[in-house]
């Protein structure tokens, strides 16, 4: 299932990967997942490539950014310049584009390189075709909902079945996709923050409680965890910080390794997942945007 | 970062439809136990290599062409081997799966293709290809 031929399918899905969000057939799914890089298989193979940066001091015309990727050598694939369509011109209204094209043996892209005079981010946008065949009515519906920065302080991540809205204070650190165990790492300075999801819950729990498995699957939630309530679920959370009190604080003032820790685990039962999340650092509570995280991180 | 570890396909192997296509099948020679905590242990024969045994005959010990093997599987592992009924397709035995523990169709593929796979160097199963099926390379777009 190409773009050419996905609008038939019918359901759309949000993906949104570190400031960059767009609606997708639900049928594909990421192949491949970088820090400001995204390849999008339908079941047929690759269907999208998206990659993205920053621009470094002024924001070069797309077209400049399209000479970039020229290849040196002459025998290798060359990428011809192509004016946008009319329906790829009204979907990326007020962005800066140059279209593209490419052929090479069995395999065709149309792209489009983006740049958002906003927030100053250059965006490469290719779907896959075989050649002599255009990228179809489904290319331009993902290029009009495309968005390169949103209105709010969150940055939204939707992948496979995990949807957060983290704030924007975090950078993306790393990022784990394995079978029954997604991770997203953040980090800002002093602080990092780890988005976990495991699955299936009802394998992993097998009748155990929640607190016995949550002090496995979150090294360091030592103690006796309170009880919460994210959304609809039931959950647990441990909360650690450096003893306040006399000798003991300038103890841990004398010794910077002393962190604050806060684990918490939920179990939404309706989607058989275990949702946890952890912040460690050196910056002491309260951390007001903590439970808004929480409520929005969410298995779909 | 390739999602879920999965390696680019070799240059001379089956399609992904094509190996979605196959029907795996149980090797008839292996013996199922239910165990009380509902997983299974599997005992399946294994053929010692000859010159094992013949070394092992030089040393005096019993002749032994046959050794038996158990594989314990988990939860996940019995329910993936339970759908493995001859009939069903990999692609069917993974929406089974999926639908069975809400799981992700991508990530459902991966653990069940990775299973099949581990089931299959042991002996354990056989794939039967779809009739009239073509070994292609699956292809990865190139770089830009």
């Amino acid at each position: 299932m190409s773009a050419a031929t996905a609008t038939a399918a019918g359901r759309w899905c949000e993906t949104a990967w570190n400031g960059v969000r767009l609606q997708v057939p639900a049928g594909w799914h990421p192949r491949e997942v970088g820090r400001r890089y995204l390849l999008l298989a339908s079941p047929a193979g690759p269907a999208m490539e998206l990659r993205w940066g920053p621009a470094a001091r002024t924001l070069p015309a797309p077209a400049d950014y399209l000479r970039r990727l020229q290849p040196r050598n002459a025998s290798r694939r060359i990428i011809r310049p192509t004016p946008l369509s009319a329906a790829w011109q009204e979907a990326l209204a007020g962005f800066a584009c140059q279209g593209f094209t490419w052929s090479d043996g069995g395999q065709a892209a149309s792209g489009v390189v983006i740049c958002c005079p906003a927030c100053r981010k250059a965006t490469l946008v290719q779907f896959f075709h075989p050649p002599g065949a255009g990228a179809g009515p489904a290319a331009a519906r993902i290029l009009t909902a495309f968005r390169d920065h949103g209105a709010t302080q969150t940055v939204v991540y939707a992948l496979f079945d995990i949807r957060a809205e983290v704030p924007a204070m975090f950078e993306l650190a790393a990022q784990r996709f394995e079978s029954g165990y997604f991770e997203l790492a953040f980090r800002r300075p002093r602080q990092r923050l780890v988005l976990h999801r495991w699955g299936p819950a009802q394998v992993l729990l097998q009748g155990a409680p929640l607190a016995t498995l949550g002090r496995r699957l979150l090294p360091g939630s030592d103690g006796r965890p309170e009880d919460l309530v994210v959304g609809a679920h039931r959950g647990l959370g441990w909360s650690q910080g450096p003893p306040d009190r006399g000798w003991q604080r300038w103890w841990g003032v004398l010794h910077p390794g002393e962190r604050f820790r806060h684990y918490r685990i939920w179990h939404a039962a309706d989607r058989n997942r275990l949702m946890g999340i952890s912040l460690e650092g050196r910056l002491p509570p309260p951390h007001p945007w903590l439970e808004a995280l929480c409520e929005a991180y969410e298995s779909i | 970062m390739k999602v879920f570890k999965r390696r680019a396909a070799a240059s001379a192997g089956a399609s992904r439809e094509a190996s979605l296509a196959c029907r795996p099948a149980r090797n008839p020679e292996v013996q199922e136990t239910p165990l009380d905590s509902g997983e299974l242990l599997l005992t399946y024969p294994v053929r010692v290599r000859p010159w094992f045994e013949a070394l092992a005959r030089r040393l005096g010990a019993p002749a032994a062409g046959v050794q038996t093997r158990r594989l314990q599987l988990d939860t996940l592992g019995t329910a993936a081997w339970q759908l493995l009924d001859g009939q069903r397709t990999v692609e069917a035995v993974v929406q089974a799966f999926g639908r069975k523990f809400q799981l992700h169709p991508r990530e459902a593929e991966v653990s069940v293709t990775r299973f099949l796979k581990e089931l299959g160097k042991r002996g354990l199963i056989g794939l039967k290809a779809p009739p009239g099926a073509v070994r292609t390379a699956e292809g990865r777009p190139p770089r830009t």
